[in-house]
């Protein structure tokens, strides 16, 4: 620990000393300390500015859609009155009580979009990690038993991508939508079956990585240590891959938050009273609500643009710092 | 080659099998009853006389033996009278299809007219004002929700400027008295903010995917001897980089081909589009069994044949991908 303390001092001390330089490459910074793989990613990453926005916005929804509503003191689903008459306030234009105005049940807007952040953050975050789960496993087994069982997976992933993903989707919602259970706890069967649906893409990628790990050096080693399998697979192998899964997972949440907004927007999603961002849009659905109360609607648009947006430009800043052969 | 295909197509053959049984265990667990949707409210149904319905319309059947009815018939080729129609689901399938594929098939044109020349511009002047620009430009088209576009596109152009019709395919009042000149304008105005949705939400994929082989053209060592040559960049870049960074695009576009007949389900619905992707919409939220049957098995068909036109494409383009 003090050695290590000290070289840092040391190293902080011969920065100090060398006057700043605008643009250091690696070769420069290798020759004064050493910069692990994960510094010179972190660098990378660091210096695409697309990524530090995409950053930000992320940052921003989080706090928005998971902190906000402990602030508030509205609920999703509570309907406004006016006081002295028993109506419903309907499309309240922004006010200071309403930040974001009232939709057409009389429901805070601002409160919504959190509420709906939240579940379409969830969601992308829940699918992500089923697809990622059952792809890393299946994709491992396949590529490193290869044969039979890699035939057999490798013929399940061609009829999983072949099934039409949105139809589907559709179909699925129907159905979870007519069964007896509560209708905030419906999302989660839908998170399941889109993650049960989208795996392919994942368990392919770990397939061909690990089929080119496999004949490597280190893992000679491994079999000569004699290791597990498992072991093998999951401790050596899997760790290789997770760069690209990190890369593919990020892209991926962009892609489930649109999804999700598509079928609520459908009506096939999240059902109304629990909000999401797409229901919310699907809830205008005559054109002059649309054109006269443009606040019930287009701040939910905004809101997928931007999350989806900000996640794309993570993940695309995040296949840059990984790629050894992107140089700046 | 020709071995390679016909084992491919066997092979797909197994997977379409396995596609259906999957789709079709599904979707007889929907709940929405064509037969109890229909008769609904109506006073004069018995409930024997719904159940004799359901019998002719084969919803009384099992799972399994539904199934294998289905598949006997498609198998013939008969893949039944679609429920809401009356009509052969074929038939239904066919007409919709040019629908959708003129839809598509104009904006593909569009989204490679734009999307392949900005990625070269792109690439070439990597990190630069310009490459940021087509970067954000290709990531806003792929995260932006089609169906906010397509409000907002309504709003704007058909609602707030009255410059194009809100949607439907024809203007229904005056159509029939058109020539046939005017009828097809009457189309083209009619497809043009649809098309505009299509092109954006995915033209992004396409500019991202040739800024990324461009670049990678760009560091080979032929383009290196080719400026040490000292031939002119303009030559470089057009001559020598472009061809080769058309390989991989025209493999893709191989492999979208089939796809473009499949039809947008979202954009067709907002827009009142009848092509194939809104009659699939409306045949799921009434429980249409054939149609949704027919389309989807059309879809995973339409998916196989994209895979392998992509790798036989690719085969074709580039000498050195041997197919085995």
């Amino acid at each position: 620990m003090a050695a290590e303390a000290k070289e840092l001092k040391l190293r902080k001390s011969n920065r100090e000393i060398l006057p700043p330089q605008p643009d250091e490459d690696v070769s420069s910074l290798a020759a004064d300390k050493i910069v692990t793989p994960g510094q010179l990613v972190m660098k990378r990453f660091l210096r695409n500015k697309l990524s530090l926005i995409g950053m930000s916005i992320l940052v921003f929804m989080f706090i928005f859609s998971f902190l906000g509503p402990v602030i508030t003191d509205y609920s999703y689903s509570q309907v406004f009155k006016y006081d002295d008459l028993n109506l419903i306030q309907m499309y309240e234009p922004p006010s200071a009580e309403h930040w974001m105005g009232t939709d057409g049940n009389g429901m805070d807007v601002m409160t919504r979009l959190m509420y709906g952040g939240r579940i379409s953050l969830t969601i992308g975050f829940v699918v992500v990690f089923v697809e990622i789960f059952i792809g890393v496993i299946l994709g491992g087994v396949a590529g490193f038993y290869g044969r039979f069982l890699d035939g057999l997976i490798m013929r399940l992933v061609d009829i999983f991508n072949c099934i039409p993903f949105l139809p589907i989707m559709l179909i699925v919602g129907a159905i979870v939508n007519e069964l007896d259970i509560d209708k905030s706890k419906n999302i989660y069967i839908l998170m399941l079956v889109m993650g049960l649906l989208g795996w392919t893409g994942i368990a392919r990628i770990v397939r061909g990585q690990i089929l080119s790990l496999r004949e490597q050096e280190f893992m000679v080693a491994t079999e000569a240590t004699g290791l597990k399998p498992s072991r093998r697979i999951f401790k050596h192998l899997v760790p290789n891959v997770i760069p690209q899964l990190i890369v593919i997972a990020t892209l991926g949440l962009g892609g489930i938050i649109l999804t999700e907004a598509a079928l609520s927007f459908l009506g096939f999603g999240v059902r109304p009273p629990v909000p999401s961002w797409g229901n919310m849009i699907n809830a205008v659905n005559q054109s002059y609500i649309l054109k006269a109360f443009p606040w019930t609607w287009i701040p939910a648009g905004f809101l997928i643009l931007l999350t989806v947006l900000a996640f794309n430009f993570v993940g695309d800043g995040l296949r840059d710092a990984f790629d050894p052969k992107m140089k700046r | 080659m020709r071995q390679y295909i016909i084992r491919r197509l066997l092979i797909s053959v197994i997977i379409i099998f396995g596609v259906s049984i999957i789709l079709y265990s599904i979707i007889r667990a929907m709940p929405v009853n064509y037969i109890d949707s229909v008769m609904r409210g109506n006073p004069l149904i018995t409930p024997a006389r719904i159940d004799e319905m359901k019998d002719l319309y084969g919803l009384n059947d099992g799972i399994f033996e539904g199934y294998f009815k289905w598949l006997g018939n498609a198998v013939k080729g008969d893949f039944g009278n679609s429920f809401i129609s009356g009509q052969p689901v074929l038939e239904d399938i066919s007409s919709r299809m040019w629908i959708s594929f003129w839809l598509s098939f104009i904006s593909l044109i569009f989204q490679l007219l734009i999307a392949v020349p900005l990625g070269i511009i792109a690439a070439t002047k990597q990190y630069s004002r310009t490459d940021y620009a087509v970067t954000v430009l290709a990531l806003v088209g792929i995260s932006m929700p089609g169906f906010f576009f397509a409000i907002i596109l309504q709003q704007v152009f058909a609602m707030g400027l009255g410059w194009l019709p809100l949607q439907g395919m024809i203007d229904a009042r005056n159509h029939q008295f058109m020539t046939t000149f005017q009828q097809y304008m009457d189309y083209l105005v009619h497809f043009i903010m649809p098309i505009t949705v299509l092109t954006l939400i995915s033209i992004g994929g396409l500019m991202r995917y040739t800024r990324t082989n461009m670049l990678e053209v760009l560091n080979s060592d032929y383009i290196r001897t080719a400026r040490a040559k000292g031939l002119s960049e303009k030559t470089v870049i057009y001559k020598h980089a472009f061809r080769n960074t058309l390989i991989p695009i025209v493999t893709i576009l191989g492999g979208t081909l089939p796809s473009l007949f499949a039809g947008a389900m979202i954009t067709e619905s907002v827009f009142a589009i009848e092509g194939l992707g809104r009659a699939g919409l409306n045949a799921i939220s009434r429980g249409d069994i054939p149609y949704i049957m027919a389309f989807n098995t059309f879809l995973a068909i339409l998916t196989l044949l994209g895979t392998l036109m992509a790798d036989i494409t690719y085969a074709v383009v580039d000498p050195r991908v041997r197919l085995s």
